[in-house]
C-alpha cells in the first residue's frame, strides 16, 4: 500500500511541475560550485551535500503541501491508515531528492572538475554524506510541514531558522555550550561533513561514534514527528 | 452487525469543542441523514464516524471497515484528469484488480454522464463534474461505510437521480451516512435522521423512505416509445407491458408524454420504496 501511495504521489508531483523551480535552481547552484576546474574532491562534495540538504527541505515542503485537506482525507480513506499516509510522504520526499543526489555526485565527474580522481572510498563517503544530509532535509521539512506547524503563517521562517541553526550548530556549541542539549534533535550535519574534510583515510572509530549519534537522531526524530503528525491529524 | 458504538464522545479542535456528548451507533445497512444548521457540527461528526477525526475523550468501539468519503468540495489542487485521478484512487484502494477498477470507472462515468470529460483536466471541469468524480472515487473503494458530505452540491437533477439510484443499488450491508439539507433526498434515501445542534445530537429517529415515487403500468408497442421518458426504474413485465417507477413530481408529465406517444396506461400506484 505504501509503495502504491508513493508512486501516486510521484506521478502527481511530476504532473504538478512543482519540481521545476527547485531542480533548475539546484542545477544553477551546481554550475556555480563547479564553475572552476581543479577542485578538491571531498570539500566540493561537502558543499554539494549542504546544498542537497537545503533543497531537500524545499522539496519536502512541496511534497507535503501537494494536497488540500479534503484530498488528504480522501487519500487517507483509500490507504486506510494515517500512518501509511505519513510513511508514504516520507518516502516520496526522499525519492524526489534522489535525482539531485545523483546530479551532485555525477556532474563533476563527467565534467572533469576535480583535480584528482581519488580512491573509491572518497566517493562512498560522498554518497553517504549526500544521502544522510538529504534525509536530514526531509526530517526538517517534515517537522515544518508534516505537523501542526504547517498551518502557521511563519512556517517558512521556522524552516529557514532550522536550516541556519543546523548549519551553524557546530559553531554555536562552542560559543554557547548550553545548546548541546538540542544535539539529539538537531540534524547532525557537522558529524557527517567533518569526515569529508579529514584527509585521505577513513577514521573508523570517529565514524562509528558519529554514526551512533546520526542513528539516534533519526530514531528520535522519527518517533517525535510521527507522534506530532498523528496529533495534528486527529 | 454494529459498526460503531460510542459513548459520550467529545472532540476538540484547538480550543473549540466541535462535538460533545456524542453517543452514536451505526449498524450495517443503515442510511443515516445528518441534518442541522450551518456550523452545528455535521461535517465534523461525519469525519469522526469515518475515523478521519479522532475523539478527544469518550469511549468508542469500531469495527475495522472500509470507508469511502466524499468531501463537500472536491479538492481544487488536483492536477489530473478525472480518469487519471480515479485510476490513482483505484490503485490505492487495493480492493480489486486493475481491470476491475478500470471497468468500474467506465461504468460509473457512464452512469453520471462523464464519459466525454474523463480526459479533460479537472481544473477545467465544472463544479458538478468534479463533485461526480468525488463520488465515484469513494464508490471505487467498494466501501462498507459510505460517507457523503453535501453530495448534491453542484449536481444537476439527473445527477441527483443517478446518485439516489446508485445508493439504492449498493449492497444492503453498506451503511451510508450523508450530510444534506435536501428534504427530498432525505425522504428518498434515509432510514434514520440524526439532527445535530451545537455539536451534540438533539434528535435521532428512525424513518422510512417516504412514498415519493409512483409506479405507472403501461402498455407499449415498441421499447423506443420510452426513449427520453424520465423514470427511475423500468421493469418489463412482458414484451408489451412495462412498469415505470417515476418520481412523484414528474408523474403528470410522464403520463402526458406516454399518452402522446400512443401508449396505454393501465394503472398508477404509490410505491413505498424503490
Amino acid at each position: 500500500m505504501m509503495g502504491r501511495w508513493t508512486i501516486v504521489q510521484l506521478q502527481s508531483f511530476s504532473r504538478s511541475y512543482r519540481w521545476v523551480a527547485p531542480y533548475v535552481s539546484f542545477l544553477a547552484m551546481l554550475g556555480i560550485v563547479y564553475a572552476y576546474r581543479g577542485l578538491p574532491v571531498l570539500s566540493s562534495y561537502a558543499v554539494t551535500s549542504v546544498i542537497v540538504y537545503v533543497f531537500a527541505v524545499w522539496l519536502t515542503m512541496l511534497v507535503w503541501t501537494m494536497e488540500q485537506t479534503s484530498e488528504r482525507h480522501i487519500v487517507q480513506t483509500h490507504v486506510a491508515s494515517k500512518r501509511t499516509y505519513w510513511y508514504g510522504k516520507g518516502a516520496a520526499s526522499f525519492l524526489v531528492v534522489c535525482p539531485l543526489i545523483a546530479l551532485a555526485l555525477v556532474v563533476p565527474l563527467l565534467a572533469g572538475n576535480f583535480r584528482e580522481t581519488g580512491p573509491l572510498h572518497w566517493y562512498v563517503l560522498a554518497s553517504m554524506s549526500h544521502v544522510v544530509l538529504a534525509w536530514c532535509g526531509v526530517v526538517v521539512g517534515t517537522a515544518c510541514y508534516g505537523t501542526g506547524l504547517a498551518t502557521k503563517k511563519y512556517t517558512v521562517l521556522v524552516a529557514l531558522g532550522l536550516i541556519v541553526y543546523s548549519l551553524s550548530f557546530d559553531v554555536l556549541i562552542e560559543t554557547y555550550p548550553f545548546v548541546a542539549i538540542t544535539s539529539w534533535v538537531t540534524p547532525p550535519l557537522f558529524r557527517v561533513l567533518r569526515h569529508l574534510t579529514e584527509g585521505e583515510s577513513i577514521v573508523w572509530t570517529s565514524w562509528i561514534v558519529d554514526g551512533w549519534f546520526i542513528g539516534c537522531f533519526f530514531v528520535i526524530s522519527f518517533y517525535m514527528l510521527r507522534h506530532a503528525f498523528h496529533r495534528y491529524e486527529s | 452487525m454494529q459498526l460503531i458504538d460510542s459513548d459520550r464522545v467529545m472532540k476538540r479542535v484547538g480550543r473549540t469543542t466541535v462535538l460533545r456528548d456524542i453517543s452514536f451507533q451505526l449498524n450495517e445497512g443503515e442510511r443515516v441523514a445528518l441534518t442541522g444548521k450551518n456550523g452545528s457540527g455535521k461535517s465534523s461528526l461525519l469525519k469522526w464516524i469515518g475515523g478521519l477525526y479522532e475523539e478527544t475523550s469518550g469511549h468508542v468501539e469500531r469495527q475495522l471497515v472500509i470507508v469511502g468519503y466524499v468531501p463537500e468540495m472536491f479538492p481544487e489542487t488536483v492536477r489530473a484528469t478525472p480518469r487519471q485521478f480515479l485510476r490513482a484512487m483505484g490503485r490505492l484502494s487495493n480492493r480489486s484488480s486493475r481491470q476491475t477498477y478500470v471497468r468500474m470507472i467506465e461504468t460509473y462515468a457512464d452512469a453520471f454522464g462523464l464519459a466525454d470529460v474523463l480526459d479533460r483536466p479537472l481544473k477545467r471541469c465544472s463544479k458538478g463534474t468534479r463533485q461526480k468524480v468525488g463520488i465515484i472515487q469513494a464508490l471505487l473503494h467498494e466501501p462498507d461505510v459510505l460517507l457523503l458530505d453535501e453530495p448534491l452540491t453542484g449536481l444537476d437533477e439527473e445527477g441527483k437521480r443517478q446518485l439516489v439510484r446508485i445508493i439504492e443499488q449498493l449492497p444492503k450491508r453498506v451503511a451510508v451516512v450523508f450530510v444534506t439539507h435536501d428534504r427530498s433526498f432525505i425522504e428518498s434515501v434515509a432510514t434514520r435522521v440524526v439532527t445535530i445542534a451545537d455539536g451534540t445530537i438533539v434528535k435521532d429517529q428512525v424513518v422510512s423512505p417516504s412514498a415519493s415515487y409512483q409506479t405507472i403500468a403501461v402498455s407499449i408497442s415498441d421499447a423506443q416509445q420510452l426513449d427520453g421518458i424520465s423514470y427511475v426504474h423500468g421493469l418489463f413485465v412482458s414484451e408489451e407491458r412495462v412498469e415505470l417507477t417515476v418520481e412523484r413530481d414528474e408523474v403528470d408529465d410522464v403520463l402526458l408524454e406516454l399518452l402522446t406517444r400512443g401508449c396505454s396506461i393501465h394503472s398508477v400506484t404509490e410505491k413505498e420504496t424503490l
